[in-house]
């Protein structure tokens, strides 16, 4: 599915926002291309490769007991490890495109042979992709919200909503957190760790929902409903 | 089915957790509303209730269908496919999914956080059939409808709600603006929104179907996915 897809923001937030993760093909069509299969060891230098440049979040699913594992949700690495199977996707969040940078030199390096997604600013990725003479196979662009788009929350609050692909991140608790944040009864760091629990998947940026509350408590709303273009 | 038994306390802590707003609370009681409810376990699994009154029922076909495509955690598919959606262009270096000179789309009903029904979804699977897209047949929505003509295969379902569901199909990269147009008609009939993604093959570096959408003035993000190529089956790549 397209959960790393549509994560909105403008360039200067996004530039603090990359996923990048890994994973095999189930088989197309009925056919087991052969892909996954005694995968889990790869999986695991994937996730050592990822885990030492740095990541904000990390997370396995589904793990071989079928659980999905991610460090927001307080799960160690170590257990992220250990739950990887043939069938896992690991995925990794990125404050900075450096990293990723890195990241990505040492998986051509090392050639796993599994399929890599980045999401980030095109215009990022495919610079470092040609300073390592890499040449990108496929992108997945979003053309944006059709339909009632009267019914979204306001555009600061769909930049953190957005950072979960499955909506588990409620706008409603967005809000309220804010508010919580604004009126000096939480911090924004545990907000956002609130927040990055409900996303099962890990790859809620936490570092950047920090800054994205930070600035919302100290915005006054008073236009509800913003463009969402 | 979520529910909130009699246990609750009516602290409301609950309510912003639920996505969709389903949870209600009037002087007398805090409660689920089923109409609402999408069944995407958030309340249930962030373990916020401090007397443990949110409990989850089994659940019968068609509501199954909810939380198969609401909730993550969920692994019983009514339609034997999991999830919302396949792999589309995150393993595309391997399965050659996608060709070049093909568009992809990926029309997410619901999303962002809205939720959807599967009649909202029938409005954009009758429109795309009627312009004659290819659906993906491994899709769980696809599942669901005739693809011939785009129509839900049982009534049964047309008024169930979840969280998104995904119509994945795809066109030849010239019909990727004519597509485009169609989605826009849709989402004239739909009561929720949609997020639309377009996958493309990229050849030397670039992205093919860039400047076809420039063209006809169809604004894309500045941020995506990228596949980057390293995925081989056995050395060999798709």
């Amino acid at each position: 599915m397209t959960h790393s897809l549509h994560r909105l923001g403008d360039y200067e937030s996004l530039k603090k926002d990359y996923v990048l993760f890994a994973l095999t093909a189930a088989g197309v069509y009925g056919k087991d291309l052969g892909h996954a299969a005694g995968s889990a060891a790869k999986k695991k230098r994937f996730l050592d490769i990822v885990a030492s440049h740095g990541p904000v979040n990390m997370s396995v699913s589904p793990t071989h007991d079928r659980r999905r594992l991610a460090l927001a949700a307080g799960y160690t690495l170590e257990e992220l490890r250990n739950g990887i199977c043939d069938k896992s996707e690991i995925y990794s969040v990125f404050n900075n495109m450096d990293s990723v940078k890195r990241v990505i030199e040492e998986l051509k390096t090392k050639n796993l042979g599994l399929s890599v997604v980045v999401s980030g600013i095109f215009d990022e990725v495919f610079r470092c992709c040609r300073e390592i003479s890499m040449t990108p196979h496929t992108v997945n662009m979003s053309v944006g919200i059709m339909g009632r788009t009267e019914m979204l929350p306001r555009k600061r609050v769909l930049e953190m909503t957005t950072m979960c692909g499955h909506s588990l991140v409620s706008s409603g608790l967005v809000e309220h957190l804010i508010n919580r944040v604004r009126n000096r009864k939480m911090t924004s760091e545990e907000a956002a760790g609130v927040l990055a629990k409900q996303c099962l998947c890990g790859i809620f940026n936490t570092a950047r929902a920090v800054e994205l509350i930070e600035l919302a408590a100290s915005e006054i709303v008073d236009k509800p409903s913003e463009s969402h273009d | 089915m979520l529910k909130i038994d009699e246990k609750c306390i009516r602290c409301r802590i609950c309510l912003p957790y639920c996505p969709v707003g389903a949870i209600t609370a009037d002087k007398e009681k805090t409660y689920i509303d089923q109409d609402l409810c999408v069944e995407c376990g958030v309340c249930h699994r962030a373990k916020i209730c401090p007397v443990n009154a949110i409990y989850q029922q089994d659940l019968t076909w068609p509501r199954t269908l909810r939380a198969q495509f609401s909730n993550p955690a969920a692994y019983r598919h009514p339609t034997a496919i999991g999830g919302r959606g396949t792999d589309e262009m995150k393993t595309n270096d391997v399965t050659s999914r996608f060709k070049h000179g093909e568009a992809g789309f990926c029309i997410e009903l619901g999303r962002p956080g809205i939720g959807a029904t599967f009649n909202d979804a029938e409005k954009v699977t009758m429109t795309l059939a009627a312009i004659g897209v290819e659906f993906e047949q491994e899709n769980p929505l696809t599942f669901l409808v005739n693809i011939s003509d785009g129509k839900l295969k049982d009534e049964a379902i047309r008024n169930e709600r979840v969280l998104s569901c995904i119509v994945e199909c795809k066109a030849s990269e010239e019909r990727a603006v004519e597509v485009l147009k169609a989605l826009q008609e849709a989402s004239k009939m739909v009561n929720t929104v949609f997020s639309v993604g377009v996958i493309s093959r990229c050849r030397e570096g670039e992205i093919p179907i860039k400047p076809i959408l420039d063209k006809a003035g169809i604004k894309t993000y500045i941020n995506g996915k990228t596949n980057l190529g390293l995925g081989r089956v056995r050395g060999v790549k798709a």
